[in-house]
């Protein structure tokens, strides 16, 4: 009984050690499965956290300019958003330069190149808060002035001319300042050469503060105003949001590999092919090899072969046929039980005896000259075979 | 890391040997070793995974179908073990030295039982032949009618009341020492064989036949050495004590030294003894290694010489349709020529010739023993 109950023991216990033991190879790979699957939660939901950049009129967050666009839609202005740089000059030149070009580019994606394909598309351009590339390119009279203070009284006032900000009235402050041939909402306490809004006689349109299209920020003050007089002069507004994805098209090197010397591509095809050898190298046998010791193979026939030769080069057939006769010889008298201590003619008479050919020929063959050339010789080995056949039927 | 071996085997049968991997380390080993037989060992699964966990050890078996007679070696064991991915391993050869030695397979096994009735019924014979050479004192019984009444033991029957006759037998106890020749000759390959392979067969059923037949058989192999004995005296399977001699043997690429065979043979016995030389007949090595030793075995002994006869020359005789085949006939023939010259003279010494192929010898050697057996002449 006792043996019975630790022999279960014994069985129980290598099973709950091969779970464990299987959990323990099984380790890595759990932890590494894991680790893949917190991987892709994150991405999602960061993922999901940004799905629009700023100003973008899909984007509802605060800092988003959907409600602007929405704005713009009811009034009966055809709000386009191009998703790539090729898309918006496609539409710019279908509207024939009738549209307004709302230009968000606070990365700087765009070249000069790019930004200079703009440049009369539009029957108006609007920058906000543009990079000193953007203004030489597309408003080379507009200049950058600096930035103004958000608490400095939190409101701009007109101070100019220009139809769209007087009907603003007054912006909220903040964002940066500009110099041109026409500026309103100049920076408090500066000369009045600087202010959040410039524009020049070609139609282009800066405006300093993004906070003036923002969703969270629209309703203040004169901000919608401005931004929607701004924008919807026109009746197609071409908003445009230049991505990372422009930026190979922007005159960006698309092969790295043509930056690269010509001599690179052998390299790589060489170190490939070293590698494949590095391998063969260091990749091992399975242990040394196994040693197996020969036994020596000697031919039996060898040496009588090698005879024949040495016969044939020494074109020794005389010799070779009195070998072949003494062996003939030889058989046939003890096939006609001669004796040993027969004579050559005995053997004669006894094999024509005994295959009932004529004596002559018989004698020809056994005592005749020996054949001198190799074709004789062999005629006559033949016929001395038949012979030697027929003495042995008989 | 053990080896188990089987001690030894007969060739073309399969053996298997159980390796015993103990993993030592506290990790488990995962990954494969190699057990370096030799490629005539025949290894059928040589490379093997194993899955050994920490501390404990696995027994895993490598079956072999040796290709060769002899002692096949195994010199160590590589062991792989991977890593965790199986990307990277790491390997380690360890020495473990194995032999396994491959026994001559004895094909000739199936003449005996023919031959031991043969000598049987020479044994049945002879209980009631008359004295003569080859039969030696039995034992006395009563006369019985039809008993040949020169056989009446006169003092016996003197000495009892009844008529008592003597009876004899075959001689018995008689010495019969078997020598191989593992010089170069014996290296010949005839009939994908080589000559010491078939004369180990020659032997192993001259000496079976021989110890049936109640003679004592010594087995002596040499070149320029003593290379195997066997004694008669030795306890023991003798069949078992000869395969494993002969297990090892193998062809030495130097001349026999037949001067060696006198002294071995009286070593062996002192008494009158059939000696059985399994050697080759070819003219140069016997003209002039075994003929001048030969007369002083002959004073004393009955010497057999067993040789294997090339078939091929044969076939090389018959063919003579070109000149370079009439030339190789011509050879062939000189070579068949020089044999039965040398045949005759050994005969002419005295000496028993039997020169035949590969598959004949064996037999023939055993009939030989028998007829010698059978006329007295041990």
């Amino acid at each position: 009984m006792t043996a019975g109950s630790s022999a279960a023991a014994r069985a129980a216990a290598p099973r709950t050690s091969g779970l464990r033991q299987r959990l323990r190879t099984w380790r890595l790979w759990i932890v590494l499965s894991l680790v893949l699957c917190l991987v892709v939660v994150l991405g999602v939901l960061t993922g999901s956290g940004t799905p629009a950049p700023a100003l973008s009129p899909a984007n509802p967050a605060p800092d988003g300019a959907m409600a602007a666009a929405r704005i713009l839609e009811e009034q009966g202005v055809e709000v386009l958003a191009p998703g790539s740089f090729d898309d918006a000059l496609e539409l710019l030149a279908e509207k024939d330069a009738r549209a307004t070009l709302l230009l968000v580019d606070p990365n700087g994606y765009l070249n000069e190149e790019q930004l200079a394909e703009f440049s009369g598309t539009a029957h108006r351009t609007v920058l906000v808060e543009p990079s000193f590339t953007q203004l030489s390119v597309l408003a080379p009279d507009i200049r950058s002035a600096g930035v103004i203070p958000e608490n400095s009284g939190g409101a701009l006032q007109a101070a100019c001319s220009e139809a769209d900000a007087l009907a603003a009235g007054s912006v909220d402050a903040g964002g940066l300042a500009y110099r041109g041939p026409a500026v309103c909402f100049p920076v408090p306490g500066g000369d009045g050469t600087a202010g959040a809004y410039a524009s020049n006689n070609d139609g282009a349109v800066v405006l300093g503060n993004a906070a003036f299209l923002a969703n969270g920020t629209l309703a203040g003050r004169g901000n919608a105003a401005l931004a929607l007089r701004t924008l919807g002069s026109t009746e197609t507004l071409v908003w445009y949001h230049p991505t990372a994805a422009d930026i190979p098209a922007a005159g960006l090197p698309a092969d790295p590999r043509t930056l690269m010397p010509a001599w690179v591509d052998p390299l790589l095809l060489w170190l490939l092919v070293v590698a494949g050898l590095a391998m063969f190298w260091r990749g091992r046998r399975l242990g040394p090899l196994a040693a197996e010791p020969l036994p020596v193979v000697v031919r039996s026939a060898e040496t009588a072969e090698g005879r024949a030769r040495l016969y044939q080069d020494a074109k020794a057939s005389g010799h070779a046929a009195e070998t072949l006769r003494a062996a003939a010889m030889t058989r046939m008298a003890a096939k006609l039980r001669l004796g040993p201590q027969c004579t050559a003619d005995m053997v004669v008479r006894a094999a024509a005896q005994a295959t009932g050919r004529p004596l002559d020929d018989v004698g020809r063959l056994l005592n005749g000259r020996p054949p001198a050339r190799d074709a004789e010789l062999v005629r006559w080995s033949q016929d001395l075979q038949a012979l030697e056949e027929e003495v042995t039927a008989s | 890391m053990e080896r188990t071996v089987p001690a030894a085997v007969r060739l073309t049968e399969p053996a298997t040997v159980l390796l015993t991997v103990r993993n030592e380390g506290s990790r488990s080993l995962r990954g494969s070793f190699r057990d370096g037989w030799q490629p005539s060992a025949g290894a059928r699964n040589p490379v093997q995974r194993l899955r050994i966990p920490a501390g404990e050890a696995r027994r895993f078996e490598v079956s072999l179908l040796p290709g060769r007679r002899g002692e096949l070696r195994s010199g160590f064991v590589t062991v792989r073990s991977f890593g965790p991915l199986g990307l990277a391993a790491r390997q380690r050869t360890l020495q473990s030295p194995a032999v396994l030695r491959v026994l001559p397979p004895f094909h000739a096994k199936r003449h005996l039982p023919s031959k031991l009735r043969r000598l049987r019924e020479l044994d049945g014979n002879a209980s009631v032949q008359l004295r003569g050479a080859g039969t030696e004192f039995d034992s006395l019984r009563d006369y019985v009618r039809g008993d040949d009444v020169r056989s009446i033991d006169w003092r016996a029957t003197a000495r009892r009341r009844d008529t008592v006759v003597r009876t004899w037998r075959p001689e018995r106890d008689r010495r019969v020492v078997l020598l191989l020749d593992t010089s170069r000759t014996s290296a010949a390959r005839i009939a994908d064989e080589p000559r010491l392979d078939t004369g180990i067969e020659a032997v192993l059923l001259l000496a079976m036949l021989a110890h049936g037949g109640a003679d004592r058989v010594d087995f002596l192999a040499f070149d320029r050495r003593i290379r195997a004995r066997v004694q008669s005296g030795s306890k023991g399977n003798l069949l078992n004590h000869l395969v494993t001699a002969m297990a090892p043997l193998e062809a030495e690429l130097i001349e026999a030294d037949f001067t060696l065979v006198p002294g071995a043979v009286r070593s062996v016995s002192t008494r009158r003894s059939l000696v059985v030389l399994v050697t080759a007949l070819d003219s140069g090595a016997v003209e002039e290694g075994l003929l001048p030793v030969l007369p002083q075995l002959l004073e004393k002994h009955v010497v057999v010489i067993a040789s294997v006869r090339d078939p091929e020359l044969e076939q090389l005789r018959r063919q003579r349709e070109t000149a370079t085949e009439t030339f190789r006939a011509a050879a062939a023939e000189r070579a068949l020529l020089d044999r039965a010259a040398m045949t005759a003279q050994l005969r002419a010494m005295g000496a028993e010739v039997v020169d035949e192929t590969p598959h004949e010898l064996p037999p023939k050697l055993a009939d030989l023993y028998i007829r010698l057996k059978a006329s007295g002449r041990l």
